[in-house]
C-alpha cells in the first residue's frame, strides 16, 4: 500500500455533500473543523494486496459466525457478562438456528507487517458505508476513470435485497435521532435506495417514532403501518435494554419482526468476540491476542470496552506509557488486546476497514488518524488499484454471478 | 493464480433518496409518548364516566364525591373498561403525583381520549426505542 498526495478536486466538498456524504468535516473541540473526507491524498493497492485482502476477511468472517455460535451455545458466557439484556443469549441462539439473513459487516484491519491482523468487527451497525459505496467511487470516475477499485459494495448490496423474499415486498428503514451529524440518516437513507432499486417498497423514519400497538401486538410505523422487516442502525445491546426490546425478548410480537441486522450480529459487535477468536484459533495470523478481563501475558495491550465505539474508552497500554480515550461506554467488563500498531505514511495512521456484504468481501475503505485510536476524528481517504485496467463488461458480470 | 476476482460495480450510482436527504437534511422532532393514560371515574360507583366530567385533576384518595381521573399505564395491555362500565382497580392508579418513571422522573400522562366503547387500552406508544443512545450507534 502507498500513500500518494494529490490535488482535491474544485468543489470537492458541495460535490461529496451531494452525493450523500452530508458531513465532509468533522468538528473539533476548539470550535475548528478538519476534513473528515480527505481526498487531498489516496491509497494506491495493487492486484495482490486486494486479493490477500478479500482471502483474509472472507476466512475471518467464516470465524467471526463460528465464534458467534460458540459464544451463543456454551456456558462460557452470560447475558450479564457480555452486558446484555437478561435473555438476549437464547434469542441469539434462536436467530442462528433460524440463520436470520444479515447484510453486511466491517472489519477493521491493520497491517503493518507480512499479515493484515484484525482490530474489530463491527457486525451490527458498521457505518463508513456512504463513502465507502458512493463517494469514494466517484472520486474514482473523477480523478482515475481508467483505473480500478476494490469496490463492490452497492452492487452487491442490491443483489443481497433482490435476492431476499421479505413479505409483502416491503421494508422499514430506521436511523437514531441522537445523532445529528446525518451521518447514521444518511447511512440508512443509502441502504434504503439500494433496496429501492433491488424493487422493494419502502417506508422510513427515526427510531424513535417506531409505535408499539398493544391491542394487536405488532411495531408500527408513524402511519401506522405494521413493520415487518426492517432495518435499523441502532445497536441490540441497546434495543434489548429499552421499554420495547422487553416485547421482543418476551416473545410477544404477533408475528416477529424480520430485523436487519439480526440478533446473532449482537455477538459480532461486542469485543467478546475477539479473545473468543484467539481461543478457537490460536496463533492464527490474521488474529491479535486477545483476553477477557485480563490482559494475561501481553505487556502492550489495548483495553476496548465491550460496546464501545468510534475508539471510544479506549485504553492503551505500551511501554512508551498509558493512553486513555474519553468517551460514554462502561468500562467495567473489557477485553485486552495486543496493542499493534497501525501502520504510519508520514505520520498518517492508516487502518483499513474491509467490507463483508452477504458473507463475501465486498471492497474496503481507509481511514487515518493522527495518533495511535482511529477516532471519531478519523480521515476517509479514497483509494485505487495500481495499474488496473477496468475490467470489460462481461467480466463484470461474471465476477457478480460468481 | 487465475483470472483476478477483483469486483467491480458495474452501474453507476444514481440515489434517488440518498441525494434527496443530503439535500434537505433536516431534525425530526418527536412527541413524547405517554407513560399512562386516564379515564374519569366514579369512584364511589366504580364506574367510567365520561371524559368531560372530569373537570381538574384533583386526585383522589379514598373519601370526597366526585369524579376522578384514574391512571393506567398504557405500557402492556390493560383492559379500559367502556363508559358505564366498572374499571379494575388493579390496572391503575388515582395518585400519579407519586409515580415515577424508570429514569426517577415524573411520569407522562394523557388524560381522557380512550375508547368509549371499552377494550384493550390498544394505544400506540413510541419512544420505546432510542432512549439508551450514546449519540452514535456506528462503528
Amino acid at each position: 500500500m502507498w500513500r500518494h498526495l494529490i490535488k482535491a478536486r474544485d468543489g470537492w466538498k458541495d460535490r461529496v455533500i451531494e452525493q450523500g456524504l452530508v458531513f465532509p468535516m468533522t468538528d473539533l473541540p476548539d470550535g475548528s473543523e478538519t476534513p473528515y473526507w480527505n481526498e487531498s491524498a489516496w491509497y494506491e493497492v495493487s492486484m495482490d494486496e486486494v486479493l490477500h485482502l478479500e482471502r483474509v476477511t472472507e476466512e475471518l468472517y467464516g470465524m467471526c459466525r463460528h465464534a458467534a455460535e460458540v459464544m451463543a451455545t456454551g456456558d462460557r458466557f452470560s447475558d450479564t457478562q457480555l452486558g446484555l439484556a437478561s435473555g438476549t443469549l437464547p434469542l441469539v441462539r434462536e436467530s442462528l438456528r433460524r440463520e436470520d439473513p444479515s447484510v453486511y459487516a466491517r472489519f477493521d484491519l491493520a497491517w503493518n507487517g507480512p499479515e493484515p491482523k484484525m482490530l474489530e468487527i463491527n457486525g451490527d451497525t458498521p457505518t463508513g458505508l456512504v463513502e465507502s459505496a458512493v463517494i469514494q467511487w466517484n472520486w474514482l470516475e473523477d480523478v482515475f476513470p481508467d483505473s480500478d477499485q476494490w469496490n463492490s459494495v452497492h452492487d452487491r448490496l442490491v443483489k443481497w435485497w433482490s435476492e431476499q423474499r421479505f413479505p409483502g415486498n416491503e421494508a422499514h428503514f430506521f436511523n437514531s435521532a441522537s445523532e445529528t451529524t446525518g451521518e447514521e440518516e444518511m447511512t440508512v437513507a443509502y441502504m434504503r435506495d439500494t433496496a429501492a432499486m433491488a424493487g422493494l417498497q419502502t417506508y422510513g423514519h427515526v427510531i424513535e417514532e417506531l409505535g408499539w400497538n398493544s391491542a394487536t401486538r405488532e411495531f408500527v410505523d408513524m402511519g401506522g403501518r405494521v413493520v415487518r422487516t426492517a432495518f435499523k442502525l441502532y445497536p441490540w445491546e441497546d434495543m434489548l435494554d429499552e421499554e420495547f426490546g422487553s416485547f421482543i425478548l418476551g416473545g410477544i410480537e404477533k408475528a416477529p419482526v424480520t430485523w436487519i441486522e439480526p440478533v446473532w450480529k449482537t455477538m459480532l459487535s461486542t469485543k467478546a468476540i475477539l479473545p473468543v477468536l484467539w481461543e478457537l484459533y490460536p496463533d492464527h495470523p490474521n488474529l491479535l491476542p486477545a483476553y477477557f478481563g485480563h490482559p494475561g501475558e501481553l505487556t502492550e495491550w489495548v483495553a476496548k470496552p465491550l460496546h464501545g465505539r468510534e475508539g471510544s474508552n479506549i485504553r492503551i497500554h505500551t511501554d512508551e506509557g498509558e493512553h486513555v480515550q474519553d468517551g460514554p461506554y462502561d468500562t467495567e467488563n473489557c477485553v485486552y488486546q495486543q496493542w499493534y500498531p497501525l501502520p504510519s505514511f508520514e505520520g498518517n495512521r492508516a487502518v483499513i476497514g474491509s467490507w463483508v456484504v452477504d458473507g463475501v468481501a465486498a471492497g474496503m475503505m481507509v481511514r487515518e488518524s493522527d495518533g495511535p485510536i482511529t477516532d471519531y476524528y478519523a480521515r476517509f481517504v479514497p483509494h485505487a488499484i495500481a495499474m488496473e485496467a477496468r475490467p470489460s463488461e462481461e467480466t463484470i458480470q461474471a465476477w457478480l454471478a460468481e | 493464480m487465475s483470472e483476478p476476482r477483483r469486483r467491480m460495480r458495474s452501474a453507476a450510482v444514481t440515489l434517488g433518496l440518498t441525494a434527496l436527504m443530503a439535500a434537505s437534511l433536516t431534525g425530526c422532532s418527536s412527541e413524547e409518548p405517554k407513560d399512562y393514560a386516564a379515564i374519569c371515574v366514579n369512584p364511589e360507583t366504580e364506574e367510567r364516566v365520561r371524559d368531560d366530567e372530569c373537570v381538574d385533576d384533583r386526585e383522589y384518595h379514598g373519601s370526597g364525591s366526585g369524579f376522578f381521573w384514574f391512571y393506567m399505564a398504557t405500557r402492556g395491555s390493560a383492559l379500559v373498561p367502556p363508559v358505564g362500565g366498572r374499571y379494575a382497580a388493579r390496572d391503575g392508579t388515582y395518585t400519579v403525583s407519586t409515580l415515577r418513571n424508570s429514569q426517577g422522573r415524573p411520569v407522562s400522562v394523557q388524560r381522557g381520549g380512550l375508547d368509549t366503547k371499552g377494550g384493550d387500552i390498544g394505544t400506540i406508544s413510541r419512544g420505546g426505542f432510542g432512549k439508551s443512545s450514546k449519540g452514535g450507534s456506528g462503528g
